[in-house]
């Protein structure tokens, strides 16, 4: 059985969930409904208590949207965070701490880290498995952008080879991200440091010309200027990689000795089996630390995961306690209709169609709801996650997936379920105390 | 369930009727109205009137002794039982009417077809259109929010006729009228149980409905005090 289930495809397993999920609650209102036209009544009931109805529909539909908007928000950061991180095969650091040298390299966080030197920088950019490596250089800045020091091959390989204008062909020229506010021909000045703390006359005279412009990345890189990273030496007064007969030389190769370092370094393998041998080639105690970002962002997952579960019982056990007050609401507005129901059962309705009438009347409010808190819940996702962008430049779209489908389809069939007590309830109204009420 | 209307005599052995608290709040000896008479209860508020015109119908729960409809002991069936009887047999017209405010005169008046089997809606709906234009009430109506109490009053009336049951129930029909609408009604009433052989009991003050009737039952502290027949 299990192999069968695993033998189908993905949609189908999805679908099979939402069918089942669903199916308790369908049975229920297909018994509960057969043979009965409840639903003129149950409109009637609801147009009558409208506006009440309309603050349930809304509890409801908050409770359903934060739920949604929780788990759909997650994978959307998750799918954005890896999305970022695709270009980056292998980092090389020096040792520490893996998620704040991701964080640097990847996100464009940076904190202090060590720098590696040009011998470790030689010896990786020549392995024969490696395609290229490129040396980061952070911590400059202008404006909110950060200016990376780093080599046009990275540059090439970031923007997919789409460049607006051109690559840098001297050290007083950069590449633009695609959401830097400056256009290709302007001139500007780094800042040293970056934020508050930056200094904006740290580097004066230091003009770098702005000659293309990377196509939208959806990652962080977006908002940052890419320079040659012998321009950030120079600016820092240190030797630029390269011996005085190198001339104008931009990029590897760079001379060991005049190197002054490189807290990270891309690498990107020629085959992507040999990432790992070179993970472990240069993953050397004291030295160097070579590590996957997708493994590290798998491990933050992880916790994260632990985190959502969490959240996601939080958020389940909230949804619970709003259903429970939105069924002690329907018990209390179904006092509201007694005599209408008292009226039915004085005329010959049978038991079964006044549960109908009344279940009708909560179903109808819970799947508004449902069906509201769908909208709310991409709503919800969508501000954050445009607040997310807008505050890490990670591209994050939260969308509805089967998880949210699978979370509605199992609320709609619990609560539908527990809407058999109210109508239940109904059915032992006293006919003659509410006749003449 | 349906029975036919020849089999529609109502019979009693005395019956006593209970409170909540066990209080007797009415007392009734054997009674014997033959089917397709029409009968008037009357006596002073609080009387017991319309308690006696519920016990009629089934509708009280703590009754002791025997009421038969028919071959039918109505009060020894089940609550469900009772209600299919009412919904086949019974045409009942509220004093307060108890009509659903949002729906329109006609779907107030075949409210029953909802629960009916689908056979017999349509033509529980084309009776109830029938009598309310008989009553003179505009089917197409919207909703009845915004109709008059003896508007309200000709819709009930309206659907419990729309059941064609063998007995029509009725508490106060005429309250809400003016006297010429009143008189017309209780004209259009008693011609239609005369001509269909229906039984036909009202709880009523007015006196012109009284004086269509062939039997006339006074309740006075919840005890019949009298009982006159024109026969």
């Amino acid at each position: 059985m299990t192999d069968l289930w695993l033998s189908l495809p993905a949609l189908v397993q999805d679908l099979l969930w939402t069918i089942l999920l669903i199916a308790p609650g369908l049975l229920i209102g297909s018994l509960t409904l057969r043979g009965y036209a409840s639903w003129p009544l149950a409109k009637a009931i609801l147009w009558r208590f409208r506006g009440t109805i309309c603050i349930f529909v809304l509890l409801i539909a908050v409770s359903v949207g934060l739920g949604i908007a929780l788990s759909a928000q997650e994978r959307a950061l998750r799918q954005g965070t890896a999305q970022a991180a695709d270009k980056f095969d292998l980092i090389v650091a020096a040792p520490g701490s893996e998620l704040t040298a991701m964080f640097a390299a990847v996100y464009l966080q940076p904190s202090d880290m060590g720098l590696l030197s040009g011998q470790v920088f030689n010896e990786i950019a020549s392995h024969e498995k490696v395609a290229f490596a490129a040396p980061l250089a952070f911590g400059d800045s202008f404006g909110n952008a950060a200016v990376v020091g780093t080599t046009s091959d990275f540059v090439s390989y970031l923007a997919d080879g789409t460049i607006e204008g051109r690559l840098w062909a001297t050290s007083q020229e950069a590449v633009l991200g695609a959401l830097v506010p400056l256009d290709i021909g302007d001139e500007f000045e780094p800042a040293h440091g970056e934020g508050e703390a930056s200094e904006e006359d740290a580097h004066d005279g230091h003009h770098i010309t702005v000659v293309g412009r990377m196509a939208p990345t959806g990652t962080p890189w977006d908002r940052a200027i890419l320079a040659p990273i012998e321009a950030v030496w120079e600016i820092h007064g240190l030797a630029n990689g390269h011996k005085i007969e190198a001339g104008d030389q931009i990029g590897a190769p760079f001379d060991a000795e005049l190197f002054p370092g490189t807290p990270a370094i891309v690498v990107h393998p020629k085959e992507l089996w040999a990432s790992y041998a070179l993970k472990s080639e240069f993953t050397r105690d004291s030295q160097t630390m070579a590590f996957f970002p997708g493994s590290v962002l798998s491990n933050l997952y992880t916790i994260m995961g632990d985190i959502r579960q969490a959240m996601s019982f939080m958020a389940f056990v909230t949804q619970m306690l709003v259903v429970a007050s939105i069924l002690l609401g329907l018990f209390i507005i179904s006092r509201l209709f007694q005599r209408q129901i008292a009226l039915l059962r004085a005329i010959g309705s049978p038991t079964r169609f006044i549960f109908a009438v009344v279940w009708t009347f909560g179903a109808t409010l819970l799947l508004a709801g449902a069906a509201l808190g769908i909208g709310f819940g991409l709503a919800f996702a969508a501000l954050l996650s445009s607040i997310i962008s807008e505050r890490t430049d990670i591209l994050v779209v939260a969308s509805l997936g089967w998880s949210e489908i699978h979370f509605v389809a199992g609320f709609v069939s619990l609560a539908l379920l527990l809407n058999l007590a109210p109508a239940v309830k109904s059915t032992s109204v006293s006919i003659i105390n509410n006749l003449r009420g | 369930m349906h029975l036919m209307p020849e089999q529609f005599d109502l019979k009693s052995e005395p019956i006593s009727v209970h409170g909540s608290d066990g209080r007797t709040i009415l007392s009734l000896p054997a009674l014997f109205v033959p089917q397709g008479s029409l009968a008037a209860i009357k006596g002073p508020s609080g009387a017991g009137k319309s308690t006696f015109l519920y016990t009629l119908a089934g509708l009280m729960s703590d009754v002791r002794g025997k009421l038969y409809w028919g071959g039918m002991e109505i009060l020894r069936l089940s609550e469900g039982k009772r209600a299919n009887f009412r919904a086949a047999n019974i045409g009942l017209v509220f004093q307060d009417f108890h009509l659903f405010e949002e729906l329109g005169p006609l779907e107030n008046a075949s409210v029953s077809a909802h629960f009916r089997p689908a056979p017999d809606r349509t033509a529980i709906r084309d009776r109830a259109q029938h009598y309310l234009i008989k009553l003179g009430i505009d089917p197409t109506s919207r909703t009845v929010a915004s109709f008059s109490g003896g508007e309200r009053q000709r819709v009930a009336i309206a659907r419990a006729l729309a059941s064609d049951a063998p007995i029509l129930l009725a508490d106060e029909p005429t309250a809400s009228l003016d006297r010429v609408s009143a008189n017309h009604l209780i004209e259009d009433l008693v011609a239609l149980a005369r001509e269909s052989g229906k039984t036909f009991i009202a709880v009523s003050h007015d006196q012109t409905l009284i004086d269509h009737m062939d039997r006339v039952f006074t309740i006075s502290d919840g005890v019949l005090s009298d009982d006159w027949s024109a026969q």
